[in-house]
């Protein structure tokens, strides 16, 4: 590890921090081109109902409309997670299967124009019987959303090891519990934003919303029956993501669908409230988990039964339910394990990933089940968790390989937290008002191997007077992603983060990547820009040894200069250096070439749970301090302190920043968020009504991070915020435990829930 | 039937042809191409549509386009002096107040009219004034800290 | 949605905007309520009379006999930062930051809250969800989402502004079409979900008129919610004293309840228990008892029935603590 970076480890301001603060970043929704069209999405009003007929008529003869097109103007291509299960049309094809899939799309003048056609199309439907309950759905005489699916199961996950049930025999303590997870929103303010442009020789040009442009590029190309050559996607800034927009969806389809039709670029962009009735969510689950122990606090074993609310879509639900299920296994030792996990198909809006993918719902039942067993055992929650700690270069018997780890420092680091705290607590004040301390743990992938397209590439391009091009396939969808590249590229090449500039993704010359999700970009991406500089810079350090009259090897590249090892007055300024290279002889052209991907894992299989998920995981320890309104049952979060291992952060306010945003967004999800459904329908599809934290619930934050390095990160980096979303939700519920002695096993925990409870317990 | 209206927006009136049901805020991304102004919700609840009218915070997705002649109305596009970012706009890039940016121009303009009107908030007043604007993914920390940052390096 | 299409006009005078009122037409002063319904087509008016290029009703004027008299005009922001509401009834600048969220304060008007439609978690869905829906009692129809079996609307006043200026005295000019009318606010409201209040198309809120307080009172306004923003309130509670300062009895006592039924509710069994009497925690408990068995809150808003029903006595509570904070000597 050399010292005295110049980009790594800086607090530096992101990459494109001013043209955000003046407005100037384009959004999709900010595109626009010359005669371009203005496309609507008609939507089922009913959960569940067979199409009969669709009569667009009217629709297409009112003035400014240019084109409607269905199902019935579609190949019939299905999408799905796992791409032999697709099972979700862009436009419906015989059937609908929950309120807000998409029926029709319209393309006309204005927007308003669009909106009124809608009105106009007249769709016969034939009701179906609507499933919405998880439970009720695995009945074996339920209306199935899919025929092809008996039961409604949408995907089964049956991960176990060791010896279950005569572990729990061996235990001197054994707790069943039942978890109950809501439904809950991604919450990125952009809504969903597409612009396509077909033109007469076929081609097709796109710029949409998404996370994973690529997920979009290959399906666009199967939807539309075309070849990738004639597909170009291209990235415009992102407004959030957090999973939500992985996929390609209905409004990036039908873009692309009128656009053909009509000749014209038609631009779709959503409502907020469509987003929040009719696109995706976190999965909701049902989790009863036994969990046995030794009465040392030695886990011992744990059998789990899942049940994930999947909608009316797979999505990317496979890998949901299997996360769910394999990552029981972290970030604690446990010698047996069995988890069984049903993802169900319901006539509501599909589940997908979500920050935490997954994780979130299984930890939150076994962190605060944890702390249960502490309480009742008698023993505390932070040495029952130091107790079973996994390290560094174990392997979990599902065959996670653990390297680089500082999970025991956090707890440590945690423990002086909580003491600390209980001492500076204020003495006496409302004594309706009750605070409480709590905990919760995580260990997370850091850019999963799943099967299919994993490498990331990148290519840099050198500029004559020492500027630097840097172009990846991956999207930065807010995280500070381009940032960290860009910080990558500038340290490997010796030059400041000003003198690079980065390109978003052109699918016509980006290399190609599977985009943002997984906590992979820092990681899998920014170690191909590292092979990517390397390669630019080995090129250069030949030029460099002519002219230095030196061995090749010995050429160092720092601060804009390049120099012989030892001898730093033996050198050039880098700008110098390049004008030679490209300038003498025949010329290089200096363009740097990288492709990465973790190697030698065993890919993961979703439905035995076993395989390795990753190069290397992260872990991390969250402490909240709450307190409790007795009188009013409202909790409020006052201090959190995030204990993480994230390796060495690139970029420590970004990192800071990722896991700020994790910890409010996780007070949102504990305390007040909530989708509610009646019958099926929405019924909080705004911002009003679908309660996310505002800047009057943000808590000092307090951050730390475990001095680890890891070696195969970039420069020691991995994962920071997506993995420790996992644990700020447990640490909240372990809070509100130790402040009122209750244990809440379903979250949003709302006031009522509070008071309800605290009832319940003076009674007893 | 549409109506000729001559807007102020930062300091320069536009002749715009509108509809009288048309919101400031889609008069402003789509007529006049000043797409700084994000839609976010269009219900008033979520900020990010923000602009300052004659020196207050308003919506202008809730605001006929028709109503805001004859007001002084500024964008986030008229924040920026001489090719230059305000006081704000560096402080929330250089403490770390913006991630995806969706928000940013909406919190900036809050940001911006809460501290003309109280140059020197205490905490409790920034995250109060910044209330109205949703963010999901700094969770307001590095927002307020920049604010918190303007307000001492603002010469008032 | 975009908004559905209308005239607009604007007038100067009061008689000019009645003068303009058709049958589908709508008075617009801060847009807040009504844009927003508009969008949900909840509400289509085929004209919008902007009030906001009247002067008349931006004003705050004082004098010792009326007190305080508020054009309805006059935004939330501005009643917040008038110095003579400073001066003469600071508390209900105090109310103003629990009202939405700054950009909407500074928007929205006082009359605009007093004429805030009644809201309901059915009837306030986009319209796309509401389709397969048979329209409710409120939307024209014949039924009630809420109460299955109900024959009359449940939707909620949801203004925070009411129970504070009813709580204070406060009486509110009509000016119709042909005549003004002076009234208490509290006969202002209709006690029907489906029209909160008494005004008629052709009738406008011209005038807020807050009494001289005695010296010897006190005042408090509790909104319970789930956010410390954005948010209208679960349930609102405005009280106010009037306290004998020699024997601490109380001279007059106001309860209202906000936001647990289609009007504000008085909550007058409260003021005969409390005149001529101490404050203690059992005569508290007591008001507050009779006060829960005038709020029916019903399934139409964010939080349930029982958990507003049951903070009705806690809010209460809460508000006359506060209420007697000025007296905290006595």
């Amino acid at each position: 590890m050399e010292d005295g970076y110049v980009n790594i480890g800086k607090r530096l301001p992101r990459v494109d921090g001013i043209i955000k603060a003046t407005g100037e970043a384009k959004y999709a929704a900010d595109l626009s081109m010359p005669g371009m069209l203005h496309g609507k999405i008609l939507r089922s009003p009913y959960p569940h109902a067979r199409i009969i007929n669709i009569d667009a008529d009217k629709a297409k003869r009112l003035p400014g409309v240019r084109a409607v097109v269905t199902g019935n103007d579609t190949i019939g291509f299905k999408a799905g997670g796992i791409s032999a299960r697709g099972d979700e049309p862009y436009l419906a094809l015989e059937k609908v299967r929950f309120i807000g899939d998409g029926v029709a799309a319209v393309a006309a003048i204005d927007e308003e124009t669009a909106e009124e056609a809608l009105e106009l199309i007249e769709v016969e439907y034939q009701e179906l019987p609507a499933v919405v309950d998880p439970v009720a759905a695995m009945n074996e005489d339920s209306p199935l959303v899919h025929e092809h699916a008996p039961r409604n199961i949408s995907y089964k996950t049956d991960l176990s090891y060791g010896d279950v049930d005569k572990a729990f025999k061996k235990c001197d303590y054994v707790r069943e519990d039942h978890f109950e997870t809501a439904s809950i929103r991604h919450g990125f303010i952009e809504p969903h934003a597409a612009l396509a442009s077909w033109d007469l020789s076929g081609k097709l040009s796109f710029w949409g919303s998404k996370q994973s442009p690529y997920f979009t590029y290959r399906n666009m190309a199967k939807a539309l029956g075309i070849t990738l050559s004639r597909i170009r996607i291209v990235q415009p800034f992102i407004g959030g993501g957090f999973g939500g927009k992985n996929e390609m969806f209905d409004v990036d389809f039908s873009s692309a669908l009128l656009s053909r039709k009509t000749g014209k670029p038609v631009r779709i962009v959503v409502s907020q409230e469509e987003v929040l009735f009719a696109y995706r969510q976190r999965h909701p689950t049902i989790i009863d988990i036994k969990t046995g122990l030794k009465k040392d606090g030695t886990i011992m074993a744990v059998d789990a039964h899942i049940i994930a609310d999947g909608g009316a879509y797979l999505s990317i639900g496979a890998m949901s339910l299997y996360l769910m299920c394999s990552f029981l296994c972290l970030p604690y030792r446990l010698p047996n394990m069995r988890a069984r996990g049903y993802r169900v198909y319901t006539n509501t809006q599909p589940s997908c990933a979500m920050r935490g993918h997954g994780v979130p719902q299984s930890r939150f039942a076994a962190e605060v089940q944890l702390d249960m067993a502490a309480g009742e055992m008698g023993l505390d929650p932070m040495e029952i968790r130091l107790k079973n700690a996994l390290g560094p270069h174990e392997t979990t018997p599902n065959g996670f390989v653990i390297t680089s780890c500082g999970f025991e420092e956090s707890i440590i680091e945690g423990k002086k937290v909580i003491e600390k705290w209980r001492k500076d607590r204020p003495k006496d004040g409302d004594p309706n008002i009750k605070r409480g301390i709590g905990v919760g743990c995580y260990g997370f992938v850091v850019g999963p191997r799943v099967a299919g397209h994993n490498t990331a590439g990148a290519v840099i391009k050198v500029h004559e007077d020492g500027g630097v091009s840097l172009m990846t396939g991956s999207t930065d969808s807010g995280q500070g992603s381009d940032t960290a590249l860009s910080q990558i590229a500038a340290e490997v090449l010796g030059v400041r983060l000003e003198d690079v500039r980065y390109g978003m993704v052109d699918s016509d010359i980006t290399p190609v990547d599977p985009g943002t999700y997984g906590s992979r970009v820092t990681f899998i991406t920014g170690n191909a820009v590292r092979v990517a500089a390397e390669d630019v810079k080995n090129q250069l350090a030949e030029v460099a040894a002519k002219t230095l009259e030196a061995n090749p090897r010995d050429i160092r590249f720092k601060d804009r200069r390049v120099y012989v090892a030892g001898s730093p007055e033996r050198g050039i300024s880098f700008p110098r250096l390049v004008k030679i290279a490209q300038y003498s002889g025949a010329g290089k052209t200096l363009l740097g070439r990288g492709y990465w991907a973790p190697e030698g894992l065993k890919v993961v299989n979703l439905e035995t749970g076993r395989g390795n998920m990753s190069a290397t995981y992260s872990f991390g320890t969250q402490v909240s301090e709450v307190e409790v309104n007795t009188e009013t049952g409202r909790s409020k979060v006052i201090r959190m302190a995030m204990l993480h291992d994230c390796g060495t952060p690139i970029n420590e306010m970004a990192m800071e920043g990722q896991l700020e945003g994790s910890a409010i967004g996780g007070i949102g999800h504990t305390l007040t968020e909530e989708i509610i459904r009646k019958d099926g329908r929405t019924m909080n599809p705004s911002f009003l009504e679908y309660r996310m934290p505002t800047a009057l619930d943000a808590c000092n934050v307090e951050i730390l991070h475990t001095d680890t390095y890891d070696d195969v990160g970039p420069f020691g980096a991995k994962e920071s915020g997506e993995g420790i979303q996992v644990s700020v939700v447990p640490s909240i519920v372990n809070a509100i435990y130790d402040a009122v002695g209750i244990p809440f096993k379903k979250i949003p925990i709302t006031p009522l829930m509070v008071l309800d409870a605290l009832k319940d317990k003076s009674g007893k | 039937m549409k109506e000729l209206i001559i807007l102020t927006i930062n300091g320069i009136e536009h002749g715009v042809l509108v509809e009288t049901h048309w919101t400031l805020l889609d008069v402003l991304r789509d007529k006049i191409g000043m797409t700084g102004t994000k839609k976010g919700c269009d219900n008033g609840e979520c900020g990010a549509c923000t602009v300052i009218i004659d020196g207050e915070a308003v919506l202008s997705c809730l605001i006929l386009a028709i109503q805001a002649q004859g007001k002084d109305i500024l964008t986030i596009e008229g924040v920026s002096q001489d090719g230059k970012p305000d006081t704000v706009q560096d402080a929330f890039v250089k403490y770390g107040g913006i991630q995806c940016g969706f928000c940013t121009p909406g919190m900036i303009m809050a940001s911006r009219a809460l501290l003309n009107k109280i140059p020197h908030p205490s905490t409790e007043e920034i995250k109060r004034g910044l209330s109205g604007n949703l963010c999901r993914c700094t969770g307001y920390v590095k927002i307020i800290e920049a604010v918190e940052n303007a307000s001492t390096t603002e010469i008032t | 949605m975009s908004l559905p299409k209308f005239e607009f006009v604007a007038p100067k005078t009061v008689a000019g905007a009645i003068s303009l009122q058709k049958d589908n037409a709508k008075f617009i002063a801060g847009g807040t309520d009504l844009l927003v319904a508009m969008k949900r087509r909840i509400s289509s008016p085929s004209v919008i009379i902007d009030l906001n290029k009247i002067s008349n009703l931006k004003r705050i004027k004082w004098n010792k006999k009326d007190g305080l008299r508020i054009g309805p005009l006059i935004t939330l922001t501005q009643l917040k930062e008038n110095p003579l509401v400073g001066k003469h009834l600071p508390g209900l600048s105090q109310i103003v930051p629990l009202i939405s969220a700054p950009q909407l304060q500074n928007m929205g008007t006082i009359g605009g809250n007093l004429c805030l439609d009644a809201r309901c978690y059915y009837y306030n869905q986009p319209v796309f969800l509401k389709k397969k829906r048979e329209p409710c009692l409120k939307a024209g129809g014949q039924v009630c989402h809420v109460v299955k079996s109900g024959n009359r609307c449940h939707a909620v006043y949801s203004g925070d502004m009411a129970a504070p200026l009813m709580a204070l005295g406060t009486r509110v000019k009509i000016t119709g079409y042909s005549k003004t009318k002076e009234l208490a606010l509290r006969k202002f409201f209709s006690g029907s979900g489906i029209k909160p209040n008494i005004l008629k198309s052709d009738e406008l809120l011209t005038d807020i008129i807050v009494p001289p307080q005695p010296e010897s009172s006190g005042f408090s306004y509790r909104k319970l919610r789930l956010r410390d923003t954005l948010d209208f309130p679960l349930l609102g509670v405005a009280v106010f004293i009037d306290l004998d300062e020699k024997d601490g009895r109380c001279k007059d006592f106001c309860l209202i309840l906000s936001a647990v039924g289609p009007s504000p509710v008085v909550v007058e069994a409260a003021t005969k228990m409390m005149r001529g009497k101490r404050m203690t925690p059992k005569l508290m408990d007591r008001v507050a008892r009779e006060a829960q068995k005038k709020a029916h809150p019903v399934d139409n808003a964010a939080s349930s029935p029982g958990y507003r029903r049951e903070m009705v006595r806690v809010l209460i509570k809460k508000a006359i603590r506060e209420a007697l904070i000025p007296f905290s000597k006595v």
